[in-house]
């Protein structure tokens, strides 16, 4: 027996209940209780109501209330959002992290020994511009997402990230506020080439497995 | 049921499995399948299903396809081609275990 529309929009309404509207998700657990649903009404002559009432037991756990530290505790949602994105997120950290690691060891090497004032401005200058680049896409796709209104995984995962970076990029950022500066009382720092390229090589990650999102 | 635990690390390489037997699936009958197929004996949860196909997507070792069935959206999931090769070298890998694991449990004893 197929389910009726009102049948299914039960199920629907139920799942943006729990507040799980991001349609790539959504779709799949939909049809999933829906298609369990219809085997129990099948199999064990349940009642609708029956059959739903079960169904929403075995999906509980996955549809509960969730946070997780890397998404950041502000912002909570069903486990099954919030665990894909935190999965989506440590990728991203860890390849950062190592990548970014390796540039700079590497080329710290070369610019410490180079130890050139025109070097460190040209460098200045260049991340720079490609923060500002990065500042003013992070702002656009923010609108273009907000203009769709369709609310996915990636949607999400955008809406809660978004504001941090954006600051980062705004604050970090050495040709509106040279705070970091990579080169400081006349030593090259390490640790402010590390962070611009973690910046750097996080966007450039993003950008690379963005259909992967 | 089965301790699903000893099933957890094959997951992966069920799905690839099942995928290339059925060339596309959806996440129902994927866990059906694995219940028909093992009388009972293996249930996949649904915490565990749908992370792994999403693993496997990312990867690009699964395409999807999404289509209108019964009044509601369905998404078909099917193998790459890097998805046929890696499902040839898991399974692969997978046989080299259930034999090593035949070993260690049943060893066959002999007299030299």
């Amino acid at each position: 027996m197929k389910l009726a529309q009102e049948q299914l929009d039960f199920i629907s309404s139920y799942l943006c209940k729990k507040e799980l509207v991001q349609i790539d998700l959504k779709m799949e657990v939909l049809d999933h209780m829906a298609n369990s649903i219809e085997k129990r009404i099948e199999t064990y002559g349940d009642t609708f109501s029956d059959a739903f009432n079960a169904e929403a037991l075995i999906w509980e756990r996955e549809l509960s209330n969730s946070t997780n530290p890397i998404i950041g505790f502000l912002y909570s949602g069903p486990k099954m959002l919030i665990d894909k994105c935190a999965r989506k997120l440590k990728f991203f950290y860890l390849y950062t992290s190592v990548v970014a690691l390796f540039f700079t060891i590497f080329f710290g090497f070369i610019l410490k020994d180079l130890n050139s004032n025109i070097v460190f401005e040209f460098l200045r200058y260049l991340y720079g511009c490609v923060f500002t680049i990065i500042l003013s896409v992070i702002v656009i796709i923010h609108f273009a997402i907000k203009k769709t209104q369709i609310k996915s995984s990636f949607s999400f995962l955008y809406k809660t990230q978004a504001v941090g970076f954006a600051f980062f990029y705004l604050i970090y950022n050495p040709l509106f506020l040279d705070i970091l500066g990579l080169f400081k009382n006349g030593n090259f720092t390490y640790i402010s080439f590390l962070i611009y390229n973690a910046m750097l090589f996080f966007l450039l990650f993003i950008s690379l497995f963005i259909r992967n999102i | 049921m089965a301790n699903s635990k000893l099933y957890k690390g094959s997951l992966n390489t069920i799905i690839l499995k099942l995928l290339d037997e059925g060339e596309k699936m959806y996440g129902y009958e994927i866990t059906q399948k694995v219940k028909e197929i093992t009388k009972g004996e293996l249930k996949i949860t649904e915490g565990a299903l749908y992370p792994a196909l999403h693993k496997l997507e990312a990867e690009g070792l699964l395409d999807v396809e999404v289509k209108k069935v019964d009044n509601r959206l369905r998404k078909y999931y099917k193998l790459t081609d890097q998805g046929v090769r890696e499902k040839t070298n898991r399974l692969a890998e997978l046989e080299e275990f259930i034999r090593n694991m035949e070993q260690l449990v049943n060893p066959k004893w002999s007299i030299n």
